[in-house]
């Protein structure tokens, strides 16, 4: 990928957490090309540098699935800020979405072992309630093998 | 990654499923590794980090060992 492409692809990639931050939603492929400017080809290649950059998760279709902490479609976890609510990938991105929004938050999920209601809550960047854990299903070095799976 | 109640609850349910690699980590060492892994990524001049900062990141948070050893 030539620079200036590299460029619009990292300019793009602020554009779309910023549209995801102000309206709770991943924006398609069709509303990047309106909203930022371009062409789909142009839209699409610099989807895939970013996702081959493991900075997004792309679906089959090419369209955004995980802009991490955000996820395009519905999970188990859902985080509700002052700024807005947001789909989770995971329950570590349940925490990381108010860190990465620098605000609070709240995500109620169950245990899936003892179906407990768990209510994920992160204030001034501290997390309770204490004892609860995450279940990290592979090492560190494996977290993008499968991504879905991670 | 799912949220368990306790370390136990937790690894049980790992065992069942044969995820033998599996680490559960409490949220407030997540909430900590999160600062460092996740911040300043509104930023326009946000970009991947280096594999010397991710290290930095998971030691800063504490953690350690085989299952954090990024490659």
């Amino acid at each position: 990928m030539t620079a200036p492409t590299e460029a619009f692809a990292w300019r793009l990639r602020g554009h779309l957490y910023r549209r995801i931050r102000d309206t709770g939603a991943v924006p398609s492929r069709a509303e990047l090309a309106t909203d930022f400017g371009g062409a789909d080809t142009e839209i699409h290649r610099a989807l895939r540098f970013l996702a081959d950059a493991c900075v997004l998760a792309l679906d089959e279709h090419g369209e955004v699935w995980m802009a991490h902490p955000f996820s395009a479609v519905p999970t188990p976890y859902r985080v509700e800020t002052p700024a807005g609510a947001y789909w989770a990938n995971c329950a570590w991105d349940a925490i990381a979405i108010p860190v990465t929004l620098d605000t609070d938050g709240r995500t109620s999920s169950r245990c899936p072992h003892s179906g407990a209601v768990i209510d994920l809550v992160v204030t001034g960047g501290r997390v309770e309630p204490g004892g609860t854990v995450v279940l990290l299903p592979v090492p560190a070095r494996r977290f993008w093998d499968d991504i879905g799976f991670t | 990654m799912l949220a368990f109640r306790s370390e136990g609850d937790a690894m049980a349910w790992a065992a069942v499923r044969g995820l033998e690699s599996a680490a559960a980590v409490g949220i407030g060492t997540l909430g900590e590794l999160s600062r460092g892994w996740y911040g300043g990524r509104m930023s326009d001049d946000w970009r991947p980090l280096s594999p010397a900062a991710k290290k930095a990141a998971v030691r800063s948070a504490g953690l350690s060992g085989e299952f954090w050893e990024l490659g």
